[in-house]
């Protein structure tokens, strides 16, 4: 009897020391991540018979140490972590760029301002060199603040071209890492007596939730406890004890962005569609890449392709001080096409700019279809479009092809990428910029009449007539009475006089008004020494305010407006939703924490509960004890 | 709830994290006095921003174009005045020369003075603005406008052309006149008439009788009614710069009143309010001391510390 009672202090005994290293065990652990408290489960050994006594207990033992763990909970955390992650780091990144644009006194608005305000000088004293002087100088200052805020784009592309290759090597070592637990995990799921290797399948959880802090991923748990582990729409990262490797590549559609592809069974790397990867940062950063930072550098190069293209066009239609036609201000982007790595090399496709006002901040893809044809697709909206009725221009620009065609040949098409990086200034002797009009007209000295001519303008096709005043370089027109007509034009027609109506010719416009005498004569000559000329420079300075770009519905200034309240706008959406993320993510995790979580003060309790109870049980052994002694102390 | 000690610093930390920020970004913005430190503060109020300030420089540049225009008006202005002064004493010794009792050398004499006359309107003519620029030469304002020939006329090689300055958003002013228009207006020049009277007075009429004394009156009279003409036409041309100089005064106006408009605007939109800054900062501050605060009081409570 008293021998049980021996043993039934021992059981008691040794419960209570598993219990409190199970305690210690948990204290140990209070801080380490992804650990989930556990506890000793005690159950009673049972009773023995014993005839016409009943059943007498005989102590207790330590049938499990389990987990304190919620599956539901943990996946709950491990998505809500994984959206936040890809949140904050869109957040993040955009930033950056809200940042770029937030400089009032050093941003390009104020840049371009300078740039007018300058035009606007050489306007008003355009045979000052100075005022010129500071023009080329303003224009120097807005190119490079242009490449500046362009190459800041670009160091962005390259960071995230470097984090995306470094995902690929931390996704492939949470891959190993999850695969070679499951192989443990199934190891001993054979083996122990059904007991549940607690810490291995806490680690194992921990690495999928860092793993879905990286990219977005869904679990499925097999038979014998292991985890299938995939991204997106179904890629396996881990199956069972085997992991696929990713690596890092340069997509074959573009060659500026890295991309994972998978390694295949034969060695081969096959690239993931972007649409694989969403969720943590890795998504995050691809978003942004493909929303925001392609936008924001199309956007910057779509001003500074229609600044150049038509300050240059406007610059073309004057003459400097030497009276010569002006060449290009600024150099020019233009667009960029790039062929499928994959393509077969039959087709090229060159692109050039038919209309800079119709200009997007897409970028597009040519597909070239089955049965040969080809479609065009503007990215941004990922809608098919067509060519322009007239030009057969898409969104203003020429698209020309040579060569055969393949079916699934693809080319993407950047309109505008290049562009802020491309914007240089090409006039540097202020004596060429062109401030004057081509043309002077007069009325000669002597006219009998009250006959004016209109100071009168030029279009770009003065430029290319071969000698648009005739072999003299002066046309004369004269008057005559009784057939009301003036004659004199270089191809030596005549023109009926209607007061006040534009007679255009060899790309000039010249209005004719009053009452002309018979033989009166009014002159049309080149712009010789015309050095206090400023007709062409007003006409630069008009285009601050003209409507030259998208479809003729934005200045430069609004189109500048529009990225900024594009990006402030988006930065200020994600910072929302990020912070809603994080404290959507917080609150499961308390959640979960007020689950698996150790609290030390509850640690500290049981480590109290379980001291006294060894106390007790020992104390259980010394009455045996007692009782023994007591049985022999019978003489 | 069972909170796990990991959540209560976690949660601490979270706290006062986001407490240190909010008052970051208080002082940030009391630093800069602006509300709006990146786009995404305020979208909208940016882009807005980004109009008005273009607004207010496009005004100050109109502004500029109109202080250029203000000097070179007031400029002719001024040698308008001198020329006006001029033709005046040319009217004068004709006037003077008509005396029936002068001699030939008395004509002469006064040709002299009518030459000495000539040569200083064509002096005026000639007149260069603060960049050394020729005033009345049109475009070509490198070189005089009024050159003296190798025929002893004065002829105008400028040309017409009318030197224009955007003073306001639609409005281009011309900032000078050209030498035709002031002084060869309607095929009357002031030079040759000048010239021809005093050819006429230095040709002797004493032997020629009534027929020579008939002449001179003829030649004073032309010139009489030709310089009478140019003299109406520079006073024309006066009227209209002064015109061209009020309503310059009158844009100013509305510009500065633009401005001022536009920059209590820009103000509202991205100016801090200081007194409601300040008091959030405080606000701010007492929160994040309140977390701190909490924070240590709470984590020295534990079971061990009654053991």
């Amino acid at each position: 009897m008293s021998n049980s009672m021996f043993y039934t202090g021992l059981s008691g005994l040794n419960a209570a020391q598993a219990a409190l290293v199970t305690t210690g065990h948990n204290t140990a652990n209070v801080n380490t991540p992804g650990y989930s408290r556990q506890s000793a489960q005690i159950a009673s050994s049972g009773g023995v018979y014993s005839p016409s006594v009943g059943f007498i207990g005989n102590g207790a033992k330590v049938v499990d140490v389990n987990r304190s763990y919620d599956q539901y909970l943990v996946s709950q955390l491990n998505q809500a972590q994984s959206t936040n992650q890809s949140l904050s780091t869109y957040y993040t990144q955009i930033s950056q760029i809200d940042n770029l644009l937030a400089n009032q006194t050093a941003g390009l608005a104020p840049q371009m301002q300078t740039l007018f305000t300058h035009v606007q000088a050489v306007a008003n004293t355009p045979a000052d060199p100075a005022a010129r002087e500071q023009l080329i100088g303003s224009s120097q200052a807005l190119a490079n603040q242009f490449r500046s805020m362009d190459q800041y784009l670009r160091n962005l592309s390259a960071d995230i071209n470097g984090q995306v290759a470094g995902s690929a090597d931390q996704i492939n070592s949470y891959a190993e890492q999850i695969a070679s637990l499951n192989k443990q995990v199934a190891m001993f799921h054979g083996v122990a007596g059904g007991q549940a290797p607690n810490d291995l399948l806490d680690q194992r959880d921990q690495l999928v939730n860092d793993l879905g802090k990286l990219v977005g991923i869904r679990v499925v748990v097999q038979d014998g406890g292991q985890y299938n582990v995939f991204m997106g729409n179904g890629q396996s990262l881990a199956l069972g004890d085997k992991a696929t490797r990713l690596v890092a590549v340069s997509s074959a559609s573009n060659p500026e962005r890295t991309t994972l592809a998978v390694v295949n069974a034969a060695g081969k790397a096959v690239e993931l569609q972007e649409s694989m990867i969403s969720g943590g940062s890795l998504g995050g950063l691809m978003q942004f890449r493909s929303e925001t930072l392609t936008t924001a550098q199309n956007s910057l190069g779509r001003i500074a392709i229609a600044l150049a293209d038509s300050f240059n066009a406007q610059h073309q239609q004057g003459v400097d001080l030497q009276g010569v036609l002006g060449e290009n201000f600024f150099s020019e982007a233009s667009p960029g096409v790039i062929a499928n790595s994959k393509n077969a090399a039959g087709l090229t496709v060159t692109a050039a700019f038919s209309d800079t006002c119709q200009l997007t901040t897409s970028d597009y893809r040519l597909d070239v279809r089955a049965d040969l044809t080809f479609a065009v697709t503007r990215l941004s909206d990922n809608t098919m479009i067509s060519p322009d009725s007239v030009t057969g221009a898409y969104d203003g620009v020429t698209l020309t092809l040579a060569g055969s065609a393949t079916a699934g040949d693809s080319f993407l098409i950047q309109p505008t990428r290049t562009g802020a990086r491309d914007l240089a200034v090409l006039v540097t002797d202020p004596a060429k910029v062109a401030a004057a009009s081509p043309i002077v007209t007069g009325n000669t000295f002597g006219n009998a009449g009250s006959g004016k001519i209109s100071a009168g303008t030029v279009d770009a096709s003065y430029r290319d007539a071969a000698a648009p005043l005739g072999g003299t370089g002066t046309v004369t027109l004269t008057y005559d009475s009784a057939s009301n007509t003036f004659s004199g034009f270089p191809d030596a027609s005549t023109a009926a006089y209607t007061p006040g109506e534009a007679l255009s010719f060899n790309g000039m416009t010249v209005t004719l008004s009053g009452t002309p005498s018979d033989g009166d004569t009014f002159t049309i000559e080149a712009n010789t020494s015309g050095v206090s000329d400023g007709r062409n420079a007003l006409l630069l300075g008009a285009l601050q305010n003209k409507k030259t770009m998208g479809g003729s519905t934005a200045s430069f200034g609004d189109a500048y407006g529009q990225l900024v309240s594009t990006i402030g706008n988006k930065a200020r959406q994600l910072e929302i939703a990020n912070t809603a993320q994080t404290s959507l993510a917080a609150q499961i995790r308390s959640a979960q924490q007020s689950v698996s979580g150790v609290n030390q003060d509850e640690e500290t309790a049981n480590l109290l509960m379980f001291q006294q109870m060894y106390q007790a049980n020992a104390k259980v052994i010394q009455t045996a004890s007692t009782m023994f002694d007591a049985v022999l102390g019978i003489r | 709830m069972r909170i796990s000690t990991q959540s209560f610093y976690e949660q601490s930390r979270t706290a006062m994290g986001g407490q240190q920020s909010s008052l970051l970004r208080v002082q940030q913005q009391i630093g800069a006095g602006t509300k709006i430190l990146a786009p995404s503060d305020d979208p909208l109020g940016a882009t807005r921003a980004l109009a008005v300030s273009q607004s207010i420089a496009l005004t100050a540049q109109y502004a500029a174009s109109r202080n250029q225009a203000t000097q070179t008006l007031s400029l002719e202005e001024n040698v308008l005045q001198s020329v006006t002064t001029v033709l005046q004493n040319v009217k004068t010794s004709l006037i003077a020369a008509g005396n029936g009792t002068f001699t030939d050398t008395d004509r002469a004499t006064m040709a002299t003075t009518l030459q000495s006359s000539l040569d200083q309107l064509q002096g005026l003519a000639n007149s260069v603005d603060g960049n050394g620029q020729f005033l009345f030469a049109g475009f070509k304002s490198g070189s005089p406008p009024f050159a003296s020939q190798a025929d002893g006329g004065i002829k105008y090689v400028g040309d017409q052309g009318q030197r224009l300055m955007q003073v306001d958003v639609s409005r281009q002013m011309a900032g000078t006149d050209d030498g035709r228009s002031v002084f060869q207006r309607d095929g009357n020049d002031v030079f040759a008439a000048i010239q021809d009277v005093i050819a006429a007075l230095n040709t002797p009429v004493e032997g020629a009788g009534a027929v020579g004394q008939a002449m001179v009156v003829d030649a004073l009279a032309a010139a009489n009614r030709n310089i009478t003409s140019a003299h109406d036409n520079v006073l024309t041309v006066r009227s209209s710069v002064g015109a061209r100089l009020q309503e310059l005064d009158a844009l100013a106006v509305t510009g500065d009143s633009r401005t001022l408009y536009d920059k209590s605007y820009l103000s509202d939109l991205q100016d801090m309010d200081y007194s409601s800054a300040i008091a959030e900062y405080y606000q701010r501050q007492t929160a994040l001391q309140a977390s701190q605060q909490t924070f240590v009081k709470i984590q020295q409570i534990a079971l061990f510390n009654y053991l």
